[in-house]
């Protein structure tokens, strides 16, 4: 996921002082995933473009401090998770309620007689169960979950963004993946 | 619906814990597996289903984003430097005041050129119009009161009524900025963006001085006439109009002439 010559350029500009040309470089290349992260952890799309905005406006603020200790992508997907868990929990205040992860929802994903992804479309039905099944983790947890593999980040990248010990990210993780495994297996998806 | 609690790394148990033996088995498991440690699989086929399972996970294919997006977030980013801008000017605006008394000779060198050209008065209900600007760093940071520098940027807040304009000219002869956009403006000139305050509209254009010359901020109040780019032409086409030329209410920091 991360760009090495486009940050090499963003710093580049930064350097001579075109913070804004940065920021255009930094939305072209990590725009979009940062926009799919945050959709996927709120689970609602006006919340996330929101969310999106908020976190570019705080890279463009912040990128004059930026002390190059990770990378920028490491950075702004830090941000980008901080402002994410920020927004499901003023959510989470408003609607006085918690997120169920009552894996017993998953009966109501549609079966399939093949569970083989012979297809592209029986591929898509794959993905689209495994969406579902996402939605139903907590927030923290989908949240670790997709920087895992969505961002692409190691669990000591991780660590560095969430600021949570890698020990423990491991932990949800593993956690995590046999309750997507068998969410998928009730939606007729053998892996 | 059940609602998990968190344990001590705040991670929900796994769906059905307490009879659920395969799955505790495969988090074991995966769990070695993310420390390093060389751990044997509890079935012949997890390994392989697990990284299925991560191979999906990575596949989820891209959010499609709002068309505009990326303006919007552009949009915002300039509001905030306009704001953070005019807030930067109003302490140096309070500084050079001070300053004035103390090194007023040495600032006479600066020049402020801001009219406010009235096509009619401003109705009573709106405050009449204010505006505000800041020069700053061409990486937007905070800058001293030396000379205004090729590169830097210009931001200029103003407080219109519904049928107000800003524009902004470079020695008179060329048009660099109208708010709101109606005019064409030389190129690269500045972004405009717009918020309504109750009756009133505040405008903000950002501007980067790339070109020498001094920079002419106007406000007109009024359904203007489209501008002719010079600004001596505007200005004499508005007495027809029944121009009112005003001087602003407040003092107001910073020159344009840029070197």
């Amino acid at each position: 996921m991360i760009d090495a010559a486009a940050e090499r350029e963003a710093l580049a500009l930064l350097d001579r002082g075109d913070r804004r040309a940065a920021l255009v470089l930094l939305l072209d290349r990590y725009g979009v995933a940062i926009l799919g992260y945050c959709v996927r952890v709120l689970r609602d799309d006006v919340l996330a473009q929101d969310v999106q905005q908020v976190v570019f406006l705080e890279v463009h603020r912040d990128l004059p401090t930026f002390r190059r200790e990770s990378s920028l992508w490491t950075w702004i997907s830090r941000i980008a998770h901080n402002r994410c868990m920020d927004a499901a929990t003023r959510r989470r205040r408003e609607q006085q309620r918690t997120v169920s992860i009552d894996d017993d929802d998953a009966a109501e994903l549609p079966a399939s007689a093949d569970p083989s992804p012979a297809s592209s479309a029986e591929r898509a039905r794959w993905l689209q169960a495994l969406e579902r099944c996402l939605a139903r983790l907590s927030e923290p947890v989908r949240a670790t979950v997709l920087m895992k593999y969505q961002l692409g980040h190691t669990f000591d990248e991780m660590s560095a963004a969430v600021g949570e010990r890698a020990g423990t990210l491991q932990v949800r993780v593993s956690r995590a993946l046999p309750i997507l495994r068998r969410c998928l297996e009730r939606a007729g998806v053998a892996l | 619906m059940t609602t998990r609690g968190d344990d001590g790394a705040g991670t929900p148990p796994p769906v059905g814990t307490g009879g659920d033996a395969d799955a505790d088995a495969d988090a074991a498991w995966l769990l070695a597996r993310a420390r390093g440690e060389d751990a044997p699989p509890p079935h012949p086929d997890t390994a392989a289903t697990y990284q299925r399972l991560e191979g999906l996970l990575a596949e989820l294919p891209p959010v499609t984003p709002p068309p505009g997006w990326r303006d919007a977030i552009l949009r915002r980013v300039d509001e905030d430097d306009a704001r953070a801008a005019a807030a930067s000017a109003q302490r140096r605006a309070r500084a050079r005041r001070r300053a004035w008394f103390a090194a007023g000779p040495a600032l006479a060198m600066i020049a402020v050129v801001v009219i406010f050209v009235g096509l009619r008065p401003p109705s009573r209900d709106v405050g009449g119009p204010r505006v505000g600007y800041a020069i700053t760093a061409g990486d937007g940071r905070p800058r001293g009161d030396g000379p205004v520098a090729l590169g830097e940027r210009l931001a200029v807040t103003a407080r219109l009524p519904a049928e107000g304009a800003l524009r902004i000219y470079r020695d008179d002869r060329v048009l660099v900025a109208e708010c709101p956009a109606r005019a064409p403006v030389a190129a690269g000139a500045a972004v405009c963006t717009e918020r309504r305050e109750g009756k009133v509209t505040v405008h903000v254009a950002t501007l980067r001085l790339d070109a020498p010359g001094r920079y002419r901020v106007v406000l007109l109040i009024g359904a203007a006439p489209p501008s002719t780019g010079r600004y001596d032409d505007d200005v004499a086409a508005a007495p027809a109009a029944g121009v009112t030329l005003r001087a602003p209410d407040a003092p107001l920091p910073a020159t344009f002439d840029v070197r």
